[in-house]
């Protein structure tokens, strides 16, 4: 708990408890140790009271005799009321020697009252003997009174002397124990002193090594390395708060830079690509020039040839005109447009009618179409140029009766147009060369040719739709036909 | 990279935190600890204005000669032993004053300081006997120890009777006679505190002739010469008997002391004046020294008196008498004669013992 109000503490609230914790710890022990020596020294100087108690008390026995002694000798009055007052002053001094003592000692103290209860008891008669001028009786009570202040004084003189050893002990006890209590107090106060550095110390470590790490990272961070390590500590206080702030921004400033360099590096591959398309279109339309030289003279010889027939009745002839008229019409459109699935159906249509015509049927087309997908739109003049590698390089020069079939269908979200013959079939190596692009070009010397290759058709569609699975070609083996099944999505 | 450092700096941050807080617990600790001590140190010095008085029930003094300490040593702890079950305070007068007092002095202190009773076994002249008549009429209890005082008003006497020992002197000499060849008649110094009464000294040797008459009547009686020996000061006792065996003539066959110092000092003189064998000693108390002599026969026996029965006894008289008013006035001590074979049997259960 207290960890958690510590790491939530404001600077100012931990500095203030850093120095307010140590001053209070000291003050207290300073003032603690303080009441103990001073109390410790009262005591000391308490210890011979009880010898200066006795020594009083002596002397006020001393005081009683003499002022006795001195009435006996003039009987004046003075020295009456001294006798009296001395007389007070011992009474009182007696009830003040103390109650502390302990075996000998309260015996002692119980002799010297006792005696002198007696000694003033007959002092006092000795005095009144004197009053009443009784010479005998003053005379023996005096004598009496000399002999028990001489053993009062001796019994006074024996306690003191034996308080004294007692209190001479007691001193150096108390002196001892006061030199112990210095020393206990310099190593308290030493340690207490050595702990508060050590802890100060760890404190400002705490609080300034996050700054200068946070110092340092702002210096890299202003020399332009954003990959920095900040440290963030866990604290909550103004450094922590400022640390996961820079760290913050910091991280912010590295996903900015992030995010520009990636969008700029797809902005430099779709330029890549765009410069790619170029290319293959102008290298489309060059071959689609090449072809076009003849189709342009052909395509207005065969209109006058389709009116000379129509106008001769030949029918046949003028639909056979007519269709090659069309064939070459559709082949000279621009070729970087798209066009509908039906457009190149249609087109297909035509080319296998007039190599019929020429091939005199030879060639058994079957089309099987998924007519909900005559709209979708792929890259012009691509079936085609495949149904012309069919019928070249496929059915041409077989023994057997030359089949294509035509499909279209629907894969999920993936239209599949399906070409397949009969015919002689390929070899793995050459569909994995057509595929990787360096496979067969068209060959333009060839006549019966539009010029475009399969290469050329494969990296149209892939341009167009973005996708590299564009084309796959199946071939059981020699002789066992091939199938080419061009996918495009639904929607491009 | 950043969330590794900033875990570091967190664990940094705890570890900071916790030595933080460890350091100032124990700075507390420190401070409380050290209030502990103080507080001990506190507790341990001595109260100089804080002490309890003691009370006690009774207050006796306890007054003997100086000259004896061996022999009063032993009285007085059986005496603190007894007094300390009826919490009874007992003041060895002599150690208590710091300066040199006489037995006499001692006895007017304890008067006049109204002690509850008195156990004396000191001086018995007169000045002796007119204070303890004074304590009496005081009413203060007094017990006389060794050497009666029977011209007092004393409470009760502790010790062993004159006649009584007299004979058990006799018994020694008669001993000491039949050892010897021939039988021949006995000049015997009998040593004796020089303030004893004539009454006393004479019931002592009217004691050893009766005890001839009656048991060796065949023997010749002893001739007695009574030796009363100084015991004023300290250094008295020694000089008187010294005396005796420098200056004066030793006529006698035999020395009998009725006391342990006189013992002590007439062994030492023997010893001293190379006269081992020539006088026969009978001495009293069997002190360790007394013992160890009789062992190297010098001194022939002793007549050793149960020390620890007459401090008990005293203090069990005075209290009766602070209880009933009144108590025995006379309790008789056990006494034994200790010879050679007793001596070594005690010196080796004492040995044994150690």
């Amino acid at each position: 708990m207290f960890e958690r109000i510590w790491n939530k503490a404001s600077i100012q609230s931990k500095l203030m408890l850093a120095f307010f914790i140590p001053i209070f710890v000291i003050l207290v022990m300073n003032v603690y140790m303080y009441l103990n020596v001073n109390t410790m020294i009262a005591r000391i100087n308490e210890v011979y009271d009880s010898n200066v108690r006795l020594s009083e008390l002596a002397e006020n026995l001393t005081a009683v005799q003499n002022s006795m002694r001195e009435y006996l000798e003039n009987k004046g009055t003075t020295a009456l009321n001294e006798y009296y007052r001395a007389d007070q002053e011992y009474r009182s001094s007696m009830e003040n020697i103390g109650s502390s003592y302990t075996g000998t000692m309260t015996i002692m103290q119980k002799n010297i009252q006792n005696q002198s209860a007696r000694y003033l008891e007959v002092v006092d008669e000795t005095v009144q003997a004197k009053r009443g001028r009784n010479v005998e009786g003053y005379r023996t009570g005096y004598e009496e009174a000399e002999q028990m202040y001489a053993d009062l004084q001796n019994c006074i003189y024996s306690l003191n002397n034996e308080q004294f050893k007692i209190n001479s002990d007691n001193y150096y006890i108390l002196l001892s124990s006061l030199r112990y209590m210095e020393v206990i107090s310099i190593v308290i106060l030493l340690f207490i002193g050595v702990v508060n550095i050590l802890a100060l110390f760890l404190l400002t470590n705490s609080m300034t090594r996050p700054l200068i790490a946070l110092s340092k990272a702002a210096d890299k961070v202003a020399g332009g390395d954003f990959d920095v390590d900040i440290e963030t500590p866990e604290v909550d206080d103004e450094i922590g708060k400022v640390s996961r702030a820079f760290a913050g921004m910091v991280g912010s400033i590295q996903l900015y830079i992030s995010e520009i360099r990636d969008s700029m590096s797809r902005e430099s591959r779709m330029k890549e690509s765009e410069l790619m398309m170029q290319t293959r279109m102008r290298e489309a339309e060059l071959r689609s020039l090449q072809a076009q030289i003849n189709p342009h003279f052909l395509f207005n010889t065969l209109n006058a040839g389709a009116q000379l027939a129509m106008m001769e009745g030949a029918d046949k002839t003028t639909e056979f005109i007519q269709n090659m008229a069309d064939f070459f019409r559709y082949n000279i459109k621009s070729i970087d447009k798209d066009v509908s699935l039906n457009e190149e159906l249609e087109l297909v249509d035509k080319y296998i009618y007039i190599l019929n015509v020429r091939f005199d049927g030879e060639i058994h087309y079957h089309k099987e179409t998924d007519d909900s997908l005559g709209e979708i739109r792929i890259p012009s003049m691509v079936l085609q140029p495949i149904v012309e590698n069919a019928v070249n390089y496929g059915i041409r020069n077989i023994e057997w009766e030359g089949h294509i079939d035509l499909k279209t269908y629907r894969v999920g979200d993936m239209v599949h147009i399906s070409i397949a013959d009969n015919g002689v079939g390929m070899t793995a190596d050459k569909i994995e060369k057509i595929l990787s692009g360096d496979g067969i070009a068209a060959d333009p010397d060839k006549n019966d040719s539009n010029g475009i290759g399969l290469g050329n058709v494969i990296e149209r569609i892939r341009i167009f739709t973005g996708r590299e699975d564009v084309m796959d070609i199946i071939s059981e083996g020699e002789n066992k036909g091939t199938e080419f099944i061009i996918k495009v999505p639904m929607h491009v | 990279m950043t969330m590794d450092k900033g875990r570091n700096t967190g664990r940094y941050s705890k570890r900071a935190y916790r030595v933080i807080y460890l350091s100032i617990l124990a700075m507390m600790l420190v401070a409380i600890g050290s209030a502990v001590i103080f507080n001990n140190l506190k507790n341990r010095m001595p109260d100089i204005e804080q002490g309890v008085t003691e009370e006690y029930d009774g207050h006796f003094a306890f007054i003997v000669s100086s000259d004896d300490e061996g022999f009063w040593e032993g009285v007085y702890a059986s005496v603190c032993e007894e007094a300390t079950k009826d919490n009874i305070y007992i003041e060895d007068m002599s150690k208590s004053l710091g300066v040199n007092y006489s037995d006499t002095d001692l006895l007017r202190v304890a008067i006049n300081s109204s002690v509850d009773g008195i156990i004396y076994g000191g001086t018995t002249n007169e000045t002796a006997a007119a204070l303890i008549d004074r304590a009496v009429e005081e009413g203060i209890g007094v017990a006389i120890l060794q050497n009666d005082i029977d011209a007092s008003a004393r409470q009760c006497f502790v010790g062993v009777n004159n006649y009584e020992l007299g004979q058990m002197f006799a018994s020694q000499i008669a001993e000491i006679i039949s050892g010897e060849e021939e039988i021949s008649k006995k000049s015997v110094d009998v040593l004796i505190d020089r303030d004893m009464s004539e009454g006393a000294s004479n019931v002592i040797t009217i004691a050893i002739e009766d005890y001839f008459t009656e048991n060796y009547p065949d023997y010749p009686i002893p001739e007695l010469n009574i030796i009363r020996i100084n015991s004023d000061d300290a250094f008295s006792v020694e000089d008187d008997i010294r005396r005796l065996f420098l200056y004066e003539d030793m006529q006698s066959d035999m020395m009998l002391c009725l006391s342990s110092i006189h013992t002590q000092c007439v062994y030492q003189s023997l010893v001293d004046r190379n006269k081992v064998g020539d006088v026969q000693v009978v001495g009293y108390f069997a002190g360790n020294s007394i013992l160890e002599a009789i062992e190297k026969q010098i001194i022939y026996s002793t007549i050793s008196v149960d020390t620890e029965e007459m401090g008990r006894d005293s203090v069990k008289a005075l209290k009766e008498y602070m209880e009933e008013g009144y108590t025995n006035s006379y309790v008789p001590v056990s006494t034994q004669v200790i010879g050679y074979d007793q001596a070594k049997l005690i010196s080796g259960q004492l040995g044994g013992g150690e």
